[in-house]
């Protein structure tokens, strides 16, 4: 019993510091996440002028809208192409100025209009995603995001043992709140019951979120890439093939003269393909649209074909030559090892996309459930009369230094954050003791 | 305790750079490849493999003629072209298996300048649907 009391203590103290630190950042991912689900429905409100067309017989090729996108915008590169995938919606095309800004045309494909342009860093859900993946602070914004995410798995495990009923046949205070025992019993079943429910959901989203992760997702990717049953390269990690480039740019040929009736020079090159028989290539492969074409952009590039719509079974990572048109590699959802398949998969639940207006819902329910956790959490420290936790007098068991070192090895960066604490927490105890003696 | 944690992290963050030849571990597509050689009055394609050829000719700016083609020996097609006028000309062989559909397009330019631009692929008039 004294064991017990002793493993609450610690486990209680972990919790109350981790959820107070995270706290922000998990509001933060909890309120951008609720929103992003419904980024389909958002933009196509937001944009509607931009993506309605009115439907005619025959669709001009992407040539001449490429044509007319140059017309209009002499001096940028073409660096992409969305092919209209509704008989009522525009074409993109995608091109990067001068100065390196990108942004988005929208063609009218059956009379070459250009309906408008749309600057790629005003895009609403963009920013969004931004701030959900790395807080708008480039990698170091990541990582935090990233460190919240293994913290919120290490709140959700110390927050299971300390709702753990510790009396059998117990449901008011455990899966139901008890309304009438005082603020401060309502406020703490407003944390521990929502959390409860909401901890398999919760769990759900960190798991199938890290692999998007820049430290601990890129290095699982490698290793579940390299193993031969995760994602085939260029589609996470690595990097697309490259075009096969032929001899030097213009090479003199060999023509004799009697052919000619002057002697001239005879020069040759080989031509980069054209992007309608880059399309041919693409429809002959049973693609249809909801892709992104990337257009190569130097004598190396490739063409790339990339789709990845609601359901993680439709997607699609092609790279063909910009000289033959040869698929140089061409990935289907089929084509993905298990573990890739199981990733993909969970990217889709994690964006509510799988299973259209249930999937968001569900996700929706989770991010509310989180803010009323985090708040309610929030609320319990505030109400409390004594501080924070004093550190218990006693050392913690050897059962529970196992599960914190496979966490800290299983998530690096939570083991070397979890690393920092324990010495943090060791200089203090060192001062106080030096103190008192 | 601590020496412990450092060298497992160490040790699980080591190795797990991606492996530069990972692409063979997952489905590979056929290779296929061609060479379009222009020279004495004669169009030569070259296949890497049994293939189905068919190779076109146009001036720049003129409708496309498709070549007759004879097979010399096991994947080289010759065509016979005369070239009497300066100009641009396109050489374009569509050659298809059972796994590839490839369209290698050489640019010829008789006594004058050579104009490449990287950004304008070739423009085939006859071919748009």
């Amino acid at each position: 019993m004294e064991q017990q009391r002793r493993h609450y203590q610690w486990i209680w103290r972990w919790h109350f510091y981790a959820g107070l630190i995270f706290a922000p950042f998990l509001l933060v991912l909890a309120i951008t996440g609720g929103i992003y689900l419904f980024k389909a429905e958002i933009e196509q409100a937001l944009y509607k002028d931009l993506y309605s067309v009115t439907p005619q017989s025959e669709e001009m090729p992407a040539s001449h809208m490429f044509s007319a996108v140059k017309e209009a915008y002499p001096q940028v590169a073409i660096t992409r192409y969305r092919p209209a995938d509704a008989p009522d919606r525009s074409a993109e095309i995608g091109i990067t100025n001068s100065n390196g800004t990108a942004m988005t045309v929208f063609v009218d494909p059956y009379t070459m209009n250009i309906i408008g342009t749309l600057d790629d860093a005003d895009r609403i859900m963009d920013k969004l995603e931004k701030i959900h993946g790395e807080l708008m602070a480039g990698t170091i914004g990541d990582r935090l995001v990233e460190l919240a995410a293994c913290w919120a798995l290490i709140l959700i495990i110390t927050g299971a043992y300390l709702w753990w009923p510790r009396k059998r046949e117990k449901v008011w205070g455990v899966v139901l709140p008890r309304m009438s025992k005082g603020s401060r019993t309502l406020v703490r079943d407003l944390h521990v019951v929502p959390a409860a429910w909401i901890s398999a959901g919760m769990f759900f989203l960190i798991m199938t979120g890290l692999p998007w992760s820049g430290f601990w997702g890129t290095q699982m990717q490698n290793v579940v890439t390299n193993s031969g049953e995760g994602y085939p390269p260029s589609i996470w990690v690595g990097q697309a093939p490259l075009s096969n480039l032929k001899t030097e740019d213009v090479a003199d040929v060999g023509w004799s003269a009697e052919n000619l009736p002057v002697p001239q020079s005879v020069q040759s090159a080989y031509m980069p393909l054209s992007i309608d028989d880059a399309m041919q290539v693409i429809d002959e492969r049973g693609i249809k649209p909801g892709y992104d074409l990337f257009i190569p952009q130097d004598k190396t590039g490739v063409y790339t074909v990339s789709a990845f719509p609601p359901k993680a079974q439709d997607e699609v990572t092609m790279h063909i030559d910009q000289y033959t048109g040869a698929a140089l590699a061409d990935y289907r959802y089929d084509d993905y090892g298990p573990a890739g398949k199981a990733i993909a998969l969970g990217i889709t639940l994690h964006k509510g996309s799988q299973f259209g207006m249930i999937n968001k819902l569900i996700g929706l329910a989770v991010c509310i459930g989180m803010v009323l956790v985090i708040v309610s959490g929030m609320l319990l420290w505030r109400k409390r009369k004594h501080g924070a936790p004093a550190r218990p007098a006693v050392g913690v068991a050897k059962g529970l230094w196992v599960l914190i070192i496979l966490l800290g090895l299983l998530f690096p960066l939570a083991g070397a954050s979890m690393l920092v604490v324990f010495v943090i927490d060791l200089v203090v105890k060192r001062a106080k003791g030096g103190r008192t003696t | 305790m601590n020496k412990w944690i450092l060298l497992g992290s160490l040790l699980l963050l080591s190795g797990c750079a991606l492996d530069p030849d990972v692409a063979d571990e997952y489905v590979v597509e056929e290779k296929l490849d061609a060479e379009i050689d222009v020279k004495n009055g004669l169009i030569q394609v070259t296949t890497s493999q049994e293939a189905d050829v068919s190779v076109s000719f146009w001036a720049e700016g003129e409708e496309a003629e498709r070549l007759n083609l004879t097979e010399e020996k096991n994947g080289v097609y010759t065509a016979e072209k005369k070239l009497t006028d300066k100009g641009a000309y396109f050489v374009k062989a569509d050659i298809q298996t059972d796994g590839q559909h490839i369209m290698p397009t050489k640019k010829i330019w008789v006594g004058v300048e050579p104009d490449v631009e990287q950004d304008e692929p070739s423009m085939d008039k006859k071919h748009h649907h």
